[in-house]
């Protein structure tokens, strides 16, 4: 079933009608986040098996704190802001849950690629980021995958643009330094400081 | 932006093109179907609310009269008493069970605290404020009737157990510096000794164990305790076998590097009630490349040997291991036939049930064969309903069930898990399932 608006609706009435229960404001108000959320979920978890229940769950956050959006004008922000927060959970959740009930697969790949036989590289990436804290991972891929500036990550995490800034800078770090150790991403960030075969 | 960035920029890029930029439209479509009929549905809720509503207030109202004459009206609400013969206790009491029957003590408020055998406690504070234990040594079994007032707090050398209302054991091996707790209902707060700065909050069918003199600490699902059931009786929780393992691995994985500094004569543990913690057997590890995880090295070796060889001459521990390490290396397939040459092995052994897990998780996540994954996941609960991973299992089947359509089965399972794991890490998915279309 596909509900069309005459015209586009705003923020404030978007809200208004979602907050109501009202079908045709909440079909409208997917369709304008849906893709925003999926494309960040998408790119922070790594195209990975639990990405629908993970955006299921950033619209379930969304209906609870609808409520609590003060300003309606900063919609777009806070849909960002609930998303980062959801899978920041979900990351932290799932070191927790490595570490408590399965150690032993503790460095099993995050990543599901849709095509098993995708790239190497992709999943390298993954394996990486993989290796950062939840944090650093998330401002890593907002300001190279997304590409927000550091006053719109701060605006998104909640944190001071210095805190991001640290985070991005040690994330960048750690990144670069565990890429060149990867025989196949180091040859994309020129560093070549692996060893063996 | 700088070359160095300019490169991972690239890099990022790449990766792009690969994976793509989120859900395809069919998954959107679905999705905003699901959203629109959540919005629906708290429509629903929220008229009925209000109706509800006025209601609430008047029994609310009653409610709150009643609990605020039960407070001020009952002067002796956290009196107790210790033992069959009911001797009346205070704060200072000391409270020692010897031989193999249980002390109960017994508060006026309901709630009852069973000191197990050989072991001493003692009341440090009762009052409406905080009651506070301090468990000497051995086992204390607690059912806290928690009134959302009283702090309870049980003492164990240096850590602590808070709690508001809930039913768990303490187990403090004073001489080993060991302690251990399992919850059963509600959450408590551990803190103390080298947990967190925090603490370490715990839900229903877990359990921590901390080691003072390694300095570590582990949690896991359940372990093997001899327990005072404090609704009566004494009771022996026994633990199945492959948590014993699972626990064993845990520890082995989160005190690698604390392990390797304590001489193996410091790591023996005296009581047998703090079994869970095993010994890890460290042989070789400087000269094989499996239990250094040097997971290609590993396969390697592994064929050189010839695999008919390794498989049907390695053992438990090698197979589990080999096959470990051909699962990170993207060799999902061979990781599975190695553990199902395992399960047929040595059969009936905790490995060989926790295989069919594997097995499972490995189809559902590396293959997307979700038909193939669910049987596994059924294996593994039947071979170990109350396993390790069973909570994981159950949350498994609801997904995977879902992804291949079967949502009779995703609500049957969901149904299981909140039976089971009302807390658990799916419970908020399994809700979602049941209450969906």
């Amino acid at each position: 079933m596909t509900r069309v608006f005459d015209k586009e609706l705003s923020a404030g009435e978007l809200m208004a009608g979602v907050l109501r229960g009202d079908a045709d404001c909440a079909d409208a108000f997917h369709r304008r986040y849906g893709a925003r959320i999926s494309k960040m979920v998408w790119y922070i978890l790594g195209a990975d098996r639990d990405h629908e229940d993970v955006m299921q769950l950033v619209f379930v956050q969304i209906l609870d704190s609808l409520s609590s959006v003060t300003e309606p004008s900063r919609l777009d922000q806070w849909v960002d802001s609930v998303t980062f927060r959801t899978v920041r959970k979900e990351l932290r959740g799932r070191r927790y849950r490595r570490q408590v009930v399965f150690s032993t697969d503790a460095a099993s790949e995050v990543v599901d690629l849709r095509n098993p036989s995708a790239p190497l590289v992709a999943r390298r990436f993954y394996r990486v980021l993989d290796s950062l804290p939840a944090e650093d991972r998330m401002v890593f891929v907002l300001k190279y995958m997304e590409g927000h500036s550091l006053m719109e990550m701060a605006a998104i995490s909640g944190w001071s643009v210095a805190t991001v800034k640290r985070r991005l800078n040690r994330a960048l770090e750690t990144f670069r330094k565990q890429a060149s150790e990867d025989m196949i991403l180091s040859v994309y960030t020129g560093d070549t400081h692996h060893v063996g075969s | 932006m700088s070359v160095r960035e300019k490169t991972i920029q690239d890099l990022v890029n790449t990766v792009q093109d690969t994976i793509g930029d989120g859900a395809n439209e069919t998954t959107l479509d679905r999705q905003r179907e699901a959203f629109v009929q959540m919005v629906e549905q708290r429509r629903g809720i929220h008229q009925r609310r209000k109706r509800m509503f006025a209601t609430a207030i008047g029994v609310a109202a009653v409610l709150l009269l009643s609990v605020a004459f039960l407070y001020t009206g009952s002067p002796d609400a956290l009196s107790f008493v210790v033992g069959e013969s009911g001797v009346p206790g205070g704060p200072g009491t000391f409270v020692s069970s010897t031989g193999n029957k249980p002390t109960e003590i017994r508060f006026s408020q309901g709630t009852r605290i069973l000191v197990g055998e050989d072991s001493a406690a003692r009341m440090v504070q009762v009052d409406q404020e905080s009651v506070q234990v301090e468990l000497s040594r051995g086992m204390l079994s607690a059912a806290v009737q928690g009134n959302a007032r009283t702090r309870w707090v049980v003492h164990a050398g240096p850590f602590s157990v808070s709690v508001l209302g809930t039913r768990f054991d303490v187990n403090w091996d004073a001489s080993g510096g060991r302690l251990q707790v399992v919850v059963h209902e509600g959450l408590v707060l551990v803190q103390g000794g080298e947990l967190e700065t925090h603490g370490v909050t715990l839900m229903a069918g877990r359990t921590l164990t901390a080691d003072t003199h390694r300095q570590t600490w582990q949690l896991s699902p359940l372990s093997e305790m001899r327990s005072v059931d404090a609704s009566g009786g004494e009771t022996i929780e026994v633990m199945p076998a492959e948590l014993i393992d699972d626990a064993r691995t845990t520890e082995e994985a989160m005190t690698e590097d604390n392990a390797r500094r304590v001489p193996e004569a410091d790591r023996d543990s005296p009581r047998r009630d703090v079994g869970a913690i095993r010994e890890v057997e460290r042989r070789g590890i400087q000269s094989d490349p499996c239990q250094q995880k040097d997971y290609a090295a590993c396969i390697g070796a592994a064929r050189d040997q010839g695999w008919d060889t390794v498989l049907s001459n390695g053992t438990a521990d090698e197979l589990w291991r080999l096959s470990e390490s051909a699962r990170m290396i993207g060799q999902t397939a061979l990781s599975n036939e190695i553990l199902s040459a395992l399960r047929k092995r040595f059969a009936g052994s905790s490995k060989a049930k926790l295989s069919a897990f594997v097995i499972g998780r490995t189809l559902m996540d590396a293959s997307g064969d979700h038909a193939a994954a669910l049987k596994w996941f059924g294996t593994y609960l039947q071979e170990s309903p109350q396993g390790p991973m069973a909570e994981e299992s159950y949350g498994r089947i609801i997904t995977s069930s879902l992804r291949i359509g079967q949502t009779g089965r995703a609500r049957q399972a969901a149904q299981v898990y909140l039976e089971r794991f009302p807390d658990g890490l799916y419970a908020r998915r399994a809700q979602q399932v049941l209450a969906g279309p």
